[in-house]
């Protein structure tokens, strides 16, 4: 039988469970380790978190420790970069991706970073966190996530081209600028 | 043309979001729940060690020589040596081409037990094992330190592949977690070797279904790890692990 708590975990997987994989396979870069850190993160939270919980507030609970599972599994083994690509990937993605150049090219090109690069990346601009916002979720100085998402970007405009500017954020010109200015931009535009 | 980080990132997060995420809920419920029932112990140890060691203060003020309180009493039941039920190996931990021993379960519950599902992916001969993590449950008043799981990959009761530790720096590393008694291990990749080549040569893992097998040797936390008498061998097993055939490859398997 089910119990408070239960039902509140039931609720979360059944309606937010297809966001919160989407979010970790962002963050992780394939849907196996998305779909690991999500479960990992659900028992994580529901294992602490006192009866009386709604789904939703369950849901900001989840989604941090999504990133602190994914951060700290980088921390604590080899990075999974030196393997992933030796690890089969289901058939589905190859046809999905097929369908869109541009998400081949934006998968490889977020492989190419770091985890807390593609981390600060995902938060600020799949998740809309401001630099503060990162800061405090991923337990960072301000300064230290501008500097991440300066160096990511400056990677991912070596792939892509230019990265556009956030509608909320000054420009940051990243693939014609040298990093100095880069930094100087997002320390002036991000927090 | 400048390109459109947020847009790009929309449109990958759209297009995993069009893929159910079929949770399995009833797993996760019974994970959460003894997750849970393992903090609450380890709340309520804290909370009455410390209601004690006031009451103990309290009471040794005016009247030094009370005696000391009595030693909690352990949930589980020890064995002859203290050590809580646990999953081991009944014989030494199996080298390369050595017979799987079985696995020893005590009569009760088993209390230190490797768990938390190691999901594997599908393997491609010769190649990488993708787990999912493991955890290493320990009863809160017996925290361990404890190696890095070691793996077996066993067919037909014969250890067939291991680990590659050639370049593995981190093997033999102890680690342990001061949030639970446990010892969690997160996500990870592991090149698995065929033992005949030692990783050397042309010769991958064959296709086919292995039994795979998660050995750890657990001492009790501060006790020296140089003396293997005092450390166990807990062990979990068997999981099924699949090698594919390499594309291309139109042998058949076992």
């Amino acid at each position: 039988m089910a119990d408070r708590d239960g039902d509140a975990l039931a609720v979360l997987a059944r309606e937010r469970g297809t966001d919160l994989v989407a979010y970790a396979t962002l963050l992780a870069g394939d849907r196996a380790t998305g779909q690991d850190l999500v479960q990992d993160a659900i028992v994580k939270v529901f294992g602490r978190m006192r009866t009386g919980f709604a789904p939703d507030v369950a849901e900001a609970y989840v989604r941090r420790a999504i990133l602190t599972l994914y951060i700290d599994g980088f921390r604590r083994h080899r990075t999974r970069a030196t393997f992933a690509h030796l690890v089969a990937e289901p058939e589905r993605r190859a046809s999905d991706d097929a369908a869109s150049a541009d998400r081949i090219d934006l998968r490889a090109a977020l492989r190419t970073l770091g985890p807390q690069e593609r981390a600060v990346v995902v938060l600020r601009f799949y998740e809309d966190l401001t630099v503060p916002d990162i800061a405090d979720r991923m337990g960072l100085a301000e300064g230290t996530v501008k500097r991440y998402l300066s160096n990511a970007l400056g990677r991912l405009g070596e792939r892509l081209g230019p990265i556009a500017e956030p509608a909320d954020a000054v420009p940051v010109t990243v693939g014609a600028s040298s990093g100095a200015a880069r930094r100087a931009s997002l320390d002036g535009r991000h927090s | 043309m400048s390109y459109d980080l947020r847009a790009g990132l929309g449109d990958l997060g759209a297009a995993e979001r069009a893929i159910p995420a079929d949770l399995p809920v009833a797993t996760l419920r019974v994970r959460a729940r003894r997750r849970r029932a393992t903090r609450v112990a380890v709340a309520g140890s804290v909370a009455l060690a410390t209601v004690a060691a006031i009451t103990v203060a309290a009471v040794a003020l005016p009247d030094v020589d009370a005696a000391p309180p009595p030693a909690a009493t352990p949930s589980w039941t020890p064995d002859a040596a203290g050590w809580p039920p646990a999953i081991t190996l009944d014989g030494p931990t199996p080298r390369c081409g050595e017979a799987m021993p079985a696995l020893l379960v005590p009569d009760g519950e088993p209390v230190l037990v490797i768990e938390d599902a190691w999901a594997t992916g599908p393997m491609v001969a010769g190649g990488v094992l993708e787990l999912s993590g493991s955890t290493l449950t320990a009863p809160e008043d017996f925290p361990v330190m404890a190696t890095r799981p070691s793996l077996l990959l066993v067919r037909d009761g014969i250890v067939v592949g291991i680990e590659n530790h050639e370049d593995d720096s981190q093997s033999g590393v102890f680690y342990w977690s001061n949030e639970q008694p446990g010892v969690e291990s997160g996500p990870e990749l592991l090149d698995m070797i065929r033992c005949e080549t030692r990783g050397r040569g042309p010769v991958p893992l064959d296709p086919g279904t292995y039994d795979l097998y998660v050995t750890q040797e657990v001492f009790p936390r501060g006790a020296p790890i140089d003396d293997p008498a005092g450390g166990r061998t807990v062990a979990a097993g068997p999981f099924p692990v699949v090698v594919e055939r390499p594309s291309g490859d139109a042998t058949p398997g076992p």
